[in-house]
């Protein structure tokens, strides 16, 4: 009898652990999705013929209708003004726009504006474009500017782009006009940031949730979010520039950098965002593979506390400066995908110079160390290294710094959270990091003016004739005297030294060489709906 | 039986309410403020407080768990900082494939541990044995990751059997992580299975069963076995546990959108009501396992369930 019990328990369990497995599988797919808006996708069939691993490279792109794109990090949010990820500006790109956007050579163009004039410094008065429609079906209209600039203003994720829109008037129902406190050099740039993309104004007073339904005019549709898995698009009919060629995107994500190269090289993927350095020989060996390695705005540099000694010291940051072989870094933590960087701003926006800059030079390295008056042995430092990739940076560093001027450095690696903390209140002696920005005022604000002290102003610069060029460059409207002293302004930083620059970090994607119409602007920003399938 | 489970149920509270205060507690000291980890290297001072006063990050400790509490005990997990969607959204989209992912590692973990065990058991000290211990000592020592990844290398690029990534293929994306993750468990399965049959078929009786003459077959699966169960029972549910909350790496390397990868996300970016959230639910799961595996005991060996009172 007991035996009997016995054995029908244990058929019990297999049985309900087989039943939960089935189960499981069925809810593991629906429960984590939260359809936003009607048609919600089958995210097996989206795979539009990548879904089946051939294993001898990217899949054929004859027929398709879906592209899918493969990314390392989920967006905190897909709501416009509640979050400045990366992860996230991706995703709003492709359902939102912006009055302006930025093309594939970091020139600022209009999207919703169709012309504009600047009666005055302080003046922009914006043509809207007529018949854009919202993914709701209501038309963009003035108010609708209005409404999304000021809520840019007040939300604290992205309020740093609202800071330059001053005065907002709806003129008439086709016309904005902007009256900026003070000439802003930097508005059409900030105009461009996803904190800025316009929102229907009544869904805005409503209250919205536009996480669960993203409304823009965007040339995609967000259908389904499946939280810690992908993010599900369909293309939008009625977009003000037609409908996009692409009828499906389907972002994934997947945290592992190995498993994304594979799911490329089985077919599993279209697209991947950020691959890993190590993997890009082989993804350029691969014929069905396209490989896309080109400058970015992203400079990184040694942040060094200047408050603190010896980096006090101007001539001992210049001799670090020249003593860092900066070559052998872009070799050792980025496989050679990245430049070299000397000057103290990206070289990448118009008026700035290397000019006076240190560069690698170890004579001269130890020539500045002389004329600072110290001794290696006092100069020893922790460097703080916050991942895997600034840990290599760091070593190299240690080596060269120990080999050409025998000062000893130690390495300490700290959490992302830790690690912004410690730097922006000044708790540190040196760090790997980096600014990426659209523009030369944005990251010199950022970066340099004494207002940032306690933020992203990390090496805790405090120069009143910096930040006097800082606000004269904001100020300056007129582009080729904005120019000058971009110029002006980026000789004197130099001089300072205030950090040491590292590289300029290559932006890699690689995708499928079927995938045609691929754009990457240095900033980071890619237009899916000019993308297409074949040809 | 039905008092014991409340009387369980009940002693659960206290143990829930320990563990809140204390994880509460330990975040609030660690380093590193959730308003400038939210918006990140290019934050001004004026957001970072704008932020941190959103948040309720300025009141005091003893305001903030207070609040934390009230809304618990209504249900509610409060709502994440960084997504500001209700955490309990964001567990429960995940919490499904994670028990998924625990249960189907558990099945492999022991269809492979069980006769592992017993078969090293019963030829002990013979190549079975050595064998079936080195297999075990392999799961053990093999990093799930590279486990994971020599899988995905095999089975998915070079055969195309199964996809690389995602839960978004039913069956088929399941069969990759499991394996990974129920290779790893096996190892402190088999090993105990090993020790405890070893010493359950020294015993007198087992001496007495086999000198009544019954087939050696039957000492082992209806009398050897069963006495055995006991202490393995026990490791299956501490691995039960730790694969709920612990099978991050896995869910890393096949992008299973489990809660694992989401807590630890929540840890590095002092998300403190998701953090919250996943170690409650944990704190639950743990607390129902070690009840369930209590009450297999009793349907193992009657004279535990005697003790049921």
């Amino acid at each position: 009898m007991r035996k009997r019990t016995l054995r029908v328990f244990a058929t019990a369990m297999v049985l309900s652990l087989a039943a939960s497995l089935f189960t499981g599988c069925s809810s593991g797919n629906k429960q984590g999705s939260s359809d936003t808006t009607q048609g919600g996708a089958d995210t097996t069939q989206a795979a539009g013929g990548s879904g089946d691993a051939s294993g001898s490279g990217a899949a054929s792109s004859s027929g398709k209708d879906t592209l899918i794109i493969v990314t390392a990090n989920e967006t905190p949010s897909v709501t416009t003004n509640l979050h400045n990820a990366v992860a996230g500006d991706y995703l709003n790109r492709m359902t939102h726009n912006c009055l302006f956007y930025m093309d594939e050579n970091m020139a600022v163009q209009p999207d919703l504006v169709e012309s504009y004039e600047n009666p005055s410094d302080t003046e922009w008065v914006f043509k809207l474009k007529q018949g854009v429609k919202f993914h709701n079906g209501e038309e963009m209209k003035a108010a609708d500017v209005k409404a999304s600039l000021e809520l840019c203003k007040v939300s604290p994720d992205v309020s740093l782009y609202g800071t330059s829109t001053g005065t907002i008037e709806v003129v008439d129902d086709y016309t904005v006009k902007i009256t900026t406190d003070g000439p802003q050099s930097g508005l059409l740039i900030d105009l461009c940031h996803h904190g800025n993309a316009i929102l229907p104004a009544a869904l805005i007073e409503s209250g919205h949730d536009f996480n669960k339904e993203p409304i823009g005019t965007g040339p995609y549709k967000l259908t389904a979010w499946n939280k810690g898995e992908s993010l599900e698009f369909e293309a939008f009919a009625d977009y003000f520039k037609g409908e996009p060629p692409i009828k499906k995107v389907i972002w994934k994500v997947i945290p592992e950098g190995s498993s994304r190269t594979m799911a490329l090289e089985a077919g599993e993927a279209d697209l991947i965002v950020e691959v890993e350095n190590n993997d890009l020989s082989r993804l350029a060996d691969n014929s069905k593979v396209a490989v896309f390695n080109e400058g970015s705005t992203s400079h990184n540099f040694m942040m060094i506390n200047n408050e603190k000694a010896p980096f006090d010291n101007v001539n001992f940051r210049r001799a670090i400066d020249a003593a860092i072989d900066k070559n052998a870094i872009i070799q050792v933590a980025l496989n050679g995908a990245g430049t070299v960087a000397d000057s103290m701003v990206p070289d990448c926006f118009p008026g700035t110079t290397n000019e006076g800059a240190p560069t690698y030079d170890v004579e001269k390295a130890k020539a500045y160390f002389a004329e600072s008056g110290l001794n290696a042995a006092d100069c020893g430092f922790a460097l703080i290294c916050s991942d895997d990739t600034k840990l290599r940076v760091g070593q190299v560093i240690q080596s060269c710094l120990k080999e050409n001027l025998g000062i000893d450095i130690t390495l300490e690696s700290m959490d992302l959270a830790t690690y912004l903390d410690v730097t922006a209140t000044g708790d540190y002696d040196a760090a790997i990091g980096g600014y990426t920005s659209n523009s030369l005022l944005a990251y010199a604000q950022g970066v340099y003016h004494s207002d940032s002290i306690n933020a992203s102003n990390k090496t805790r610069t405090n120069e009143p004739e910096i930040d006097a060029l800082i606000e004269k460059i904001q100020a300056t409207v007129d582009q080729a005297e904005n120019e000058k002293i971009v110029t002006e302004f980026n000789l004197a930083i130099n001089e300072l030294c205030p950090q040491v620059p590292l590289y300029m970090r290559n932006n890699v994607r690689a995708y499928d060489s079927g995938l045609a119409g691929f754009n990457l602007n240095a900033g980071g920003n890619t237009y899916y709906d000019w993308m297409s399938w074949g040809n | 039986m039905i008092k014991f489970i409340i009387k369980r149920l009940v002693a659960l509270i206290p143990v829930l309410l320990g563990v809140t205060l204390l994880v509460f507690f330990i975040l609030d000291l660690a380093p590193g403020d959730p308003a400038k980890t939210i918006l990140g290297e290019q934050a001004r001072p004026e957001d970072i407080a704008a932020l941190r006063e959103e948040m309720g990050l300025n009141d005091p400790f003893i305001v903030r768990y207070g609040r934390y509490m009230f809304d618990l005990v209504q249900g509610d997990l409060g709502t994440s900082y960084k997504t500001r969607d209700p955490v309990g959204e964001e567990v429960w989209a995940r919490l499904p494939n994670t028990i998924t992912l625990a249960l189907t590692s558990t099945v492999v973990a022991i269809l492979l541990a069980l006769p592992l065990g017993i078969i090293a058991a019963i030829k002990q000290n013979t190549l079975f044995d050595g064998v079936s211990m080195f297999i075990s000592l392999l799961g053990i020592s093999m990093p799930v990751f590279w486990m994971g990844l020599l899988l995905i290398l095999f089975f998915s690029v070079k055969l195309g059997w199964f996809p690389v990534a995602g839960a978004d293929q039913g069956i088929k994306s399941l069969v990759l992580p499991s394996v990974a993750l129920g290779f790893m468990h096996m190892a402190a399965i088999a090993r105990t299975t090993r020790s405890s049959m070893l010493e359950t078929i020294r015993q007198d009786y087992i001496r007495t069963v086999r000198a009544k003459g019954l087939p050696e077959h039957e000492i082992i699966t209806d009398h050897a076995l069963r006495n055995a169960l006991i202490p393995t029972t026990t490791v299956i549910g501490l691995q039960i546990g730790q694969m709920l909350g612990g099978s991050v790496l896995t869910e890393s390397v096949f992008a299973w959108p489990g809660i694992g990868r989401y807590m630890i996300q929540s840890i590095q970016g002092r998300d403190i009501p998701s953090v919250m959230g996943c170690i409650i639910i944990f704190a639950i799961g743990f607390a129902l396992i070690n009840l369930l595996v209590d009450l297999i005991y009793g349907f193992i060996d009657p004279r535990i369930k005697a003790q049921y009172k």
